[in-house]
């Protein structure tokens, strides 16, 4: 190729790159575009749609959301790491910052093959530890910084991409090349369909090293971070996220639900306790319990946040069947209450409750609000709108262990 | 002049009392003078029934142009319905919006110029005004639907000296400054207050709703009363939730088909509670408040009720 047809590339390379760099963080911040489109950029990634499969033992991905990784995945098949170089918004952002790199190596060896494997390793064990690794699922941790959704826990993940900014201005492309399990997977692909002997031979032993630590690290975690014990509080999950204990194994962190909910109430978990396999997992805050600011609360007409995981963590739930999931349970706190404890005329949990689950104990002078546990979804309407104040909210919601469809 | 007689047995009538009697009597002598005995003057109550909710609709508005219609110059009209639920017209969460289309069009034939309805919803407005259906015959008949969600400025600070609780509030702008303010909610049951039709419905005007529920809801309520003064209440008591409400939906519906128009919204309201059963009507204790503090009428009999068949 002459040299004015190598720069005419060049341009046409990082024109592109910009492109998709702009688009994949304009469709996860959402505006004007449908929010379903969130999941579009981080659910493009093969290794979190073939790891969360392994993991959850189940073909999650719908008709249309499994084509993205497919048509990505064929395209490692055919060119390598071209995906890298022309589309990974992360790619884009890295390579920008290695041009004006030290070039001093500060990391010698090649982590990226060991992570791959050892991701695939604790996949097979249901816990697909390492999959927040995923270079998309990084790029996406950043719109809740844009966004304002953060706290200051949340900051920490989304720092991830920034990190590896400044890394690869001391060495280049340091994430890309030596880290990026994704990048590794491509490259992969790639040699194994040209010369599948050498390359599987060249790889035998990073499989093995990369299973043997993930098998082993996937038990541990399932037995110390995801399980019933290591739980004490529960927290109220998106809709869609059954199980505790798996939602927070298969969540890859790119908050993809995050940047989809309309009301903006979900939020990440800061890691300020000692279930650390939750971690900065998105949770449902109706209330932000340290400013008191109200977000609202889970609306019977929204399931928005189960349609935009990527990794399965959050199944599509349909709107009639999310109007019968139950996420949580609200509870009266009877001190705090206006008209069990004030001589008030107040029934607001009763009038908000979108499914009637509040029922009006109508002995004595006037009507008091006792909750049907056997209907109350958890959706926080009656929590949010609950005007006591004297001794804070006199309604609370707590999350269940395990979501499930109610009868009534 | 019960109570004075009471006094005066018990040795009690004292001379403060006696001059502030006084006064009112001199006011209502000076009325009486004006436009007839006004001491005997009934409270007028419609009660108009039909099927067909675009005749109901044209029947109130006859009445309505019958009796001095929005006043003579109005412009502008300010319309307070109920959209502050996530709930369809048959559910009866909202004021239904075939009402509101009719009353939009009658009101443009009379020579209105400006329609605002303005709502401060429980729900969020992009949800309960569509699902509603008033967003939608509002815009067909160029009137403005008003989220008070959307802005704090669209509210004025207002003091209210004759109050006994809500001595202060923030107040819809557009229904202290018009010209004429119809009052068209929807009748149905509700948690906190039993009933809810005319008066309950300003709560839907004030930002601060939970200040009431922390204060004496019905005493806020009826404190309402003395400084919102609607031109017209028109009640939608189409079809009405006896229980789950105010949100439903309600398994235990009833369809009274019957809009029930009045300038007294005391009188209004007491009357409409008669269509539920009375043990839910007499929790509605902000009726008699109100009707303590004279801001209208509540006793049934002291009402000229004029029973109309909308065809």
């Amino acid at each position: 190729m002459s040299r004015s047809g190598r720069i005419i590339l060049k341009a046409v390379q990082w024109a592109v790159r910009l492109a998709c760099l702009a688009l994949a963080l304009g469709l996860s911040m959402g505006g004007p575009v449908p929010g379903v489109l969130a999941r579009a950029f981080p659910g493009l990634s093969p290794l979190v749609a073939v790891a969360s499969t392994v993991a959850q033992r189940r073909w999650y991905l719908g008709l249309y959301w499994f084509g993205p990784p497919l048509a990505v995945l064929l395209l490692a098949l055919w060119k390598g790491r071209l995906f890298c170089r022309w589309i990974c918004p992360a790619g884009t952002v890295y390579a920008a910052g290695s041009k004006l790199s030290l070039n001093k190596r500060i990391l010698r060896v090649r982590l990226n093959a060991y992570l791959l494997w050892t991701i695939v390793g604790a996949s097979m064990i249901a816990a697909p530890l390492l999959l927040l690794l995923d270079p998309l699922s990084t790029f996406n941790r950043i719109t809740p910084l844009l966004t304002g959704t953060y706290t200051i826990a949340s900051l920490v993940p989304g720092l991830l991409l920034p990190l590896f900014l400044l890394l690869g201005f001391i060495q280049p492309m340091i994430w890309c090349a030596s880290i990026c399990p994704l990048g590794y997977l491509f490259g992969l692909c790639r040699s194994a369909r040209s010369r599948p002997k050498e390359t599987f031979t060249n790889s035998r032993r990073q499989i093995l090293t990369g299973l043997l630590i993930g098998l082993p690290a996937g038990t541990v975690a399932r037995l110390l971070l995801f399980s019933r014990e290591a739980y004490k509080q529960t927290p109220i999950l998106p809709p869609g996220a059954g199980d505790m204990e798996k939602f927070a194994a298969a969540c890859t962190r790119c908050y993809a639900c995050v940047d989809a909910c309309p009301d903006r109430l979900i939020r990440i978990r800061p890691p300020l306790d000692r279930a650390v396999g939750q971690w900065f997992q998105p949770e449902l805050h109706y209330v932000d319990v340290e400013s008191a600011v109200e977000y609202g609360s889970c609306p019977e007409y929204c399931n928005l946040c189960t349609q935009v995981c990527p990794a399965g963590a959050l199944t599509p739930v349909s709107l009639e069947r999310k109007q019968r999931l139950q996420i949580g349970v609200a509870k009266v706190v009877r001190e705090a209450c206006l008209a069990w404890q004030d001589e008030e005329d107040c029934s607001v949990c009763q009038e908000v409750c979108p499914y009637q689950a509040i029922d009006l104990d109508m002995e004595g002078s006037r009507a008091r609000p006792v909750v049907n546990p056997d209907v109350c979804r958890g959706c926080g309407a009656c929590y949010s709108n609950c005007p006591a104040i004297r001794a804070g909210k006199a309604i609370l919601v707590t999350g269940v262990r395990r979501q499930k469809q109610l009868d009534a | 002049m019960a109570a004075d007689r009471r006094h005066a047995r018990d040795g009690q009538f004292d001379r403060r009392r006696f001059l502030g009697m006084s006064i009112v009597g001199g006011g209502v002598a000076l009325l009486g003078g004006k436009g007839g005995l006004a001491a005997e003057k009934k409270a007028d109550v419609w009660v108009i029934h039909g099927t067909d909710k675009a005749k109901l609709m044209q029947a109130a508005m006859k009445v309505i142009a019958d009796n001095g219609g929005f006043g003579k110059a109005a412009k502008k009209l300010t319309l307070k319905v109920n959209a502050a639920w996530y709930s369809t017209p048959d559910e009866g969460g909202n004021t239904h919006p075939q009402l509101v289309d009719t009353f939009l069009k009658g009101c443009k034939d009379r020579g209105i110029k400006q329609i605002v309805i303005p709502e401060h919803p429980v729900q969020p407005a992009n949800r309960t005004f569509p699902r509603s259906g008033i967003e939608a015959v509002a815009k067909a008949n160029g009137a403005r639907m008003i989220d008070m969600r959307s802005d704090d400025k669209l509210f004025k600070e207002v003091k209210i000296p004759k109050a006994k609780r809500l001595t202060q509030a923030l107040v819809t702008r557009d229904v202290l400054e018009t010209d004429a303010l119809v009052n068209m909610p929807v009748a149905k049951h509700h948690g906190s207050t039993g009933l809810t039709m005319a008066m309950k419905n300003w709560l839907g005007s004030v930002k601060d709703r939970r200040f009431l529920h922390r204060n004496d809801l019905h005493q806020c309520i009826a404190d309402f009363g003395t400084f919102i003064k609607p031109t017209w209440c028109i009640v939608d008591a189409t079809r009405i939730m006896l229980d789950r409400g105010p949100k439903g939906p309600s398994k235990n519906m009833k369809k009274p088909d019957l809009l029930i128009v009045s300038a007294d919204q005391v009188a209004v309201d007491a009357y409409t509670a008669t269509l539920f059963p009375k043990a839910t009507a007499a929790r509605a204790k902000y009726i008699q408040m109100a009707a303590a503090m004279k801001l209208g009428c509540a006793d049934l009999s002291a009402m000229a009720i004029h029973k109309i068949e909308a065809s």
